[in-house]
């Protein structure tokens, strides 16, 4: 008997030694991170990477059971990797890691290379898209996961043997035009971003906030007058700024109230062109105020409004909150401890001040007054989230993650994924009356994929001397000479797309690596074949100390594929404001499966999948 | 997103091998010497025969990084005299707005051709500016007037 | 929930997350709920872990087992301390759990349960049951307890890779709020034999439809005996019918093995398959040989992520039931992970 029996006999003592001596990443200790390192531990991992940025935060509490109230503000890394040594009962190595996982001076390409298999617990598009695009470079094998509310996914990631992330396209952030949140806004969300990302953050935070920036202005608005007029509203909240530090809390924030919701709402007024086919906001009328909140504000019983958070504020109660908590603002600054201030969501002052402005604006417009519970969730893009949905997912995750190592990989060789990938699925939790889950069998990367298909990647070594040594000119030329290139008919891409060189541009062919940005340690090179004849070829740039000639990958450029059409791929892309997702999200477009006719004659109680493929899974594992 | 890069060479290649007469169209070259993909500048030359004609007109293409996804962003110059021009430049045309009739295969060509049309053929039914609608509207012989002024502004603009 | 019941300022910060998923209404349900959990195995522990967090007012646990060197497989609340082995797991546990959540009130009750069975009024005092890795006969007992009671029970466990949850919440109402689709429901539906949508209003301004929807159980006695499985499934779906779902019910038959390291006796579990195939009305042929075998070695075995998963469906349905917006399993789920299928039969 032993503490590793039923382990033996779920997965064979072969793989159960494998996996022993096995050293896998883990990047995100959030809420499926903390469920996900339970799932691995418990499997019996001999070291397990543990990656993430983030501090504790009380929200956190109700599902990532690895964190306490003490833990607040901790590195979530650093404590997730302590609080399992309470059962760490198969003495697993734990390596905690307290950074950004992009960041390439703490992860550079060579520490990546050290793992065998790659666990993402992310809750952001970023870092998932660089993330896939690692695993992408050393072909490693990557599980992806992601969960919103009661719903949530994994997606088994075979390098080029099946679809990567980037295969299917995912929804982008809904953004709204500067002169809707300006001039004409019609919904609460409008308002909200106009209280967080124009008037706190002109007023408090650090730099200009991109709402006031007069180019964005003019690319969007169809009017001189509301130009003129909102290049006037920005200039008077700088002066205002510049009173937080003269001026005491009644006079700035009653000059702030007339300014914000009087004055500037009646200069709006004047520009009829706005009000032909809308409502016409109503400013505020001050003086009808002004004596009720003087006396709110003499009883200190008000306060426990401020932290009310479901409760639907009146007026005379937004136009309170905002009194108290742009002074408490006021005097954060004003004590030089901050020279500037953000918005946070849980940061209660900044929150207060949002939710009331908000409001405010809100009843001038016509629009619905929420509860500072409700302005929180918008203001904050919080995506629900719960532990149980957590614990099923990263249970698939590890389980089909855990799955891979049935088989003994040569780590030397280049790994030929096609058994794991044909036998491997993709889960989604669809909770029917008739099925809890939804599998199905993984695809061949999308031909139209930017990320897996439509180019070869590798590492081109090079040392900081060579760098500074070596002209664009002779990599061009090497370039060539390697791949087969017709003579200088390629194109250079640095950075985001920054064309440096190809046939008609040969300016830069003089200039040394280190002299044309975007050739640095961790930074991409696009080439491309300007004849087509070629597939792209993305090079990783590793700088290292090793004294040898610098290295091209080793790569055969496969033919270009005729992508045809291949730039019309539509991307329905949907509202919603998850910028910052909790545990991730669920792309919809990726719910591309239903298993089979099981679901015939049977009323749903939700709307049926957009397509329907079928597919068998089979393997016992 | 590299599908925005390989296509904006794409488009940069393209244009090179085929382009209509009379236009041109090229990335920004920024301070550190690179071309700046997502920022072009580019020349519309007034049809033949029509007000507009003997003129090449510049306009600025901004590409998104979501580009293809999202269109780009085109503008003459601010104040540019046109019913379906807004005040700042930005240019009202269905196949350039999201919402419309943008859509990923659009190409470069097709856009300032479709730019072109758009300069002797306004739409009535989206004015973004008051003086060259309303004058359209209501004052043909003013409109003519203003147009041709501008034309003889831009007479030399497109030399490449 | 009555008006003058509110959440906490301190209760909304925790719960902030959740609350933003189901509402305050459903957090208020969650915090009158009493629920009796029984044994705290893999799947026990994973439940218990997840109806904590959520911020259920009280859960007992009833378990007298010794801690076993097995447990450490799955049971994450067990101080890593060989000298523990034999002794009782509760009291090793409880203040770790407690660390949970401390909103949560956690009693521990050390009696066994046959012992139990003679009080039967110990049961009443909660408005729910989950039970794990119970045989057949104590099963129905229980059961019949909870029946006379009219107390919802669930029953669930694992067996390596594959695990189950049986439901007798005896008689359920739930109503649920969905953006109506093109086709709106009709009030009269049966969207399973045991499921009937009974009500629909529908709301133009929000374009929201409420569904009000009826489910009816079974006992679990009557369910190893169900012969509707057949009625479930057209010829293709028979055809791919797991074996998990005869092999999972031979093995509320078949004694677990005193000794962990043995395996299931392959020719008793075969012969107890062949039996459920018949009772459940479909072909002895539904059992392949490899699912035998995986199944003889993986018996009662518990895995960590199957347990997880098991338990964060399970918790996840009582905290569904509670709320009464949807409408829970009803009434057999079985999990193969080895084919990625979790299916749920109205037997």
């Amino acid at each position: 008997m032993a503490r590793n029996t039923y382990l033996k006999k779920v997965l064979g003592e072969d793989r159960l030694e494998r996996l022993a001596n096995t050293k896998v990443i883990m990047i995100g200790a959030g809420g499926i991170g903390c469920e996900l390192l339970k799932d691995l531990l418990l499997s019996g991992y001999g070291e397990i990477h543990i990656v993430d940025l983030d501090t504790v935060t009380l929200s956190n509490l109700n599902r990532q059971f690895l964190f306490r109230k003490k833990d607040i503000d901790k590195s979530k890394s650093l404590t997730i990797a302590k609080a399992v040594q309470s059962f760490n009962y198969f003495n697993a190595k734990l390596v905690p890691h307290h950074g950004n996982i992009m960041d390439t001076t703490q992860f550079p390409l060579s520490w990546w290379d050290q793992f065998s298999f790659i666990y993402n617990a992310l809750d952001n598009l970023e870092a998932r898209r660089y993330v896939n695009k690692m695993a992408l470079f050393l072909k490693k094998p990557l599980m992806e996961s992601g969960t919103t509310g009661f719903e949530g996914q994994i997606q088994p990631i075979y390098p080029y043997y099946s679809e990567c992330f980037d295969c299917q396209a995912k929804v982008t952030p809904k953004t709204y035009p500067v002169c809707t949140i300006r001039s004409t806004p019609s919904l609460p969300v409008h308002c909200i971003t106009w209280a967080k990302e124009f008037l706190f953050h002109q007023l408090f935070d650090e730099s200009e906030s991109d709402l006031s920036n007069s180019e964005t202005i003019q690319n969007e608005t169809d009017d001189a007058q509301e130009i003129e007029n909102l290049a006037q509203e920005a200039n008077e909240l700088i002066e205002l700024r510049k009173s937080i530090k003269t001026t005491d809390a009644s006079p700035f924030i009653e000059q702030l109230v007339l300014k914000i919701f009087k004055g500037d709402i009646e200069r709006l007024l004047l520009i009829d062109t706005l009000w032909k086919s809308r409502k016409k906001p109503t400013p505020l009328d001050w003086s009808t105020y002004k004596a009720p909140v003087t006396g709110m504000l003499s009883d200190i019983s008000n306060q426990s409004l401020l932290i009310n958070d479901t409760k639907v504020w009146t007026v005379l109660e937004n136009i309170y909150v905002l009194y108290k908590s742009g002074s408490i603002l006021q005097r954060r600054i004003k004590s030089g401890k901050e020279s500037f201030i953000s918005f946070d969501k849980d940061d209660e002052d900044t929150l207060n001040f949002v939710a009331a402005a908000a409001n405010l604006r809100s009843s001038i417009f016509n629009i619905p007054i929420m509860s500072k519970f409700d302005i929180k969730q918008i203001a904050g893009n919080i995506i629900p989230a719960i532990a149980t949905t957590n614990a099923i997912i990263s249970g698939f995750s590890s389980l089909n993650g855990t799955r891979y190592f049935k088989y003994n990989y040569d780590q030397t060789g280049s790994v030929d994924f096609t058994p794991i990938s044909k036998e491997s699925s993709t889960v989604f939790i669809s909770i029917k009356p008739n099925k809890y889950i939804t599998a199905a069998a993984l695809v061949s990367p999308n031909e139209k994929c930017p990320s897996s298909s439509l180019l070869s990647r590798g590492v081109f070594q090079i040392t900081e001397e060579q760098r500074q040594t070596l002209t664009l000119g002779e990599l061009v030329e090497k370039l060539v000479k390697k791949y087969g290139y017709e003579e200088g008919d390629l194109s250079v891409i640095v950075g985001k797309s920054r064309l440096v060189y190809d046939i008609d541009f040969d300016d830069n062919v003089e200039k040394k690596l280190s002299e044309i940005g975007g050739i640095g340690d961790g930074e991409l090179i696009l080439v491309q074949d300007e004849n087509d004849r070629l597939e792209n070829l993305e090079l990783y740039v590793k700088v290292t100390d090793e004294e040898r000639e610098h290295v091209l990958p080793e790569l055969k450029l496969r033919p270009k594929k005729s992508v045809g059409d291949d730039q019309s791929v539509e991307t329905e892309e949907e509202s919603g404001g998850d910028v910052e997702q909790v545990d991730g999200v669920v792309n919809e477009n990726d719910a591309i499966v239903i298993i089979d006719e099981e679901d015939d004659g049977l009323v749903e109680l939700d709307e049926p999948a957009l397509k329907k493929r079928r597919i068998q899974v089979q393997s016992l594992a | 997103m590299s599908l925005c890069k390989t296509r904006l060479q794409e488009e940069r290649k393209q244009w090179r091998k085929d382009h209509p007469f009379g236009f041109y169209a090229k990335p920004a070259k920024g301070q550190d010497g690179s071309l700046d993909l997502t920022q072009w500048t580019a020349g519309i030359p007034g049809k033949a025969g029509t007000l507009w004609s003997d003129a090449v007109y510049p306009i600025t293409i901004t590409f998104p990084e979501e580009y293809p996804s999202k269109p780009p962003k085109v503008k003459f110059p601010a104040n540019f005299y046109h019913p379906n021009v807004y005040p700042s430049g930005t240019i009202c045309l269905s196949i350039l707005n999201e919402e419309q009739d943008w859509r990923p295969a659009i190409t470069l060509k097709q856009i300032v051709l479709g730019i072109q049309e758009l300069l002797d053929t306004p739409n009535p039914d989206s004015p973004a500016q008051e003086p060259a609608w309303k004058a359209f509207m209501k004052d043909k012989a003013l409109y003519e007037k203003k147009v041709k002024e501008q034309a003889k502004r831009y007479v030399n603009a497109g030399s490449m | 929930m009555s008006t003058e019941e509110q959440l906490t300022n301190d209760e909304i910060a925790l719960y902030d997350r959740q609350i933003r998923l189901w509402g305050m209404a459903t957090q208020l349900r969650l915090r009158s709920a009493k629920i009796l959990i029984i044994n705290l195995g893999g799947v026990g522990t994973e439940v218990v872990k997840n109806l904590v967090l959520g911020g259920i007012n009280s859960i007992e646990i009833l378990d007298d087992s010794v801690v076993k060197e097995e447990d450490y497989a799955t049971q994450f609340f067990l101080p890593d301390d060989e000298s523990v082995v034999g002794q009782l797991k509760l009291p090793l546990v409880i203040d770790r759990i407690k660390e949970l959540n401390s909103l949560v009130e956690l009693t521990t009750n050390t009696s066994s349960l046959v012992k139990i069975f003679d009080d039967p009024k110990y049961f009443q005092t909660f408005n729910l049951i989950v039970a794990t890795e119970l045989d057949k006969s104590t099963i129905e007992k229980l059961n019949g307890i909870t029946r006379s009671f009219n107390i919802p029970l669930y029953v669930a466990g694992v067996h390596g890779m594959f695990g189950y949850i049986f439901t007798d919440l005896i008689k359920h109402v739930s109503v649920s709020e969905k953006d109506a689709g093109n086709q709106l429901k009709e009030a009269n539906t049966k969207i399973t034999r045991t499921k009937t949508i009974t009500e629909v209003s529908y709301d133009e301004k929000t374009n929201k439809e409420k569904i009000t929807v009826l489910d009816e159980f079974i006992p679990i006695s009557e369910i190893w005996k169900s012969n509707k499985l057949p009625t479930l499934l057209n010829k293709r779906q028979m055809k791919r019918l797991s074996p998990a779902v005869p092999l999972t019910f031979a093995l509320f038959d078949i004694k677990k093995p005193d000794d962990v390291e043995q395996d299931v006796d392959k020719q008793i579990l075969a012969e107890q398959g062949q039996r459920v195939c018949t009772e459940l009305g479909i072909p002895t042929t539904v059992i392949s040989e490899d699912y035998l075998e995986v199944f003889s070695r993986q018996a009662f075995t518990e895995y960590a992520p199957v347990t997880a998963i098991i338990g964060g469906a399970l918790a996840q349905d009582i905290i569904q039931f509670l709320s009464k917006k949807e409408s829970p399993i009803n009434n057999v789920l079985i999990l193969d992970s080895t084919k990625s299928e979790m299916p749920i039969y109205a037997l």
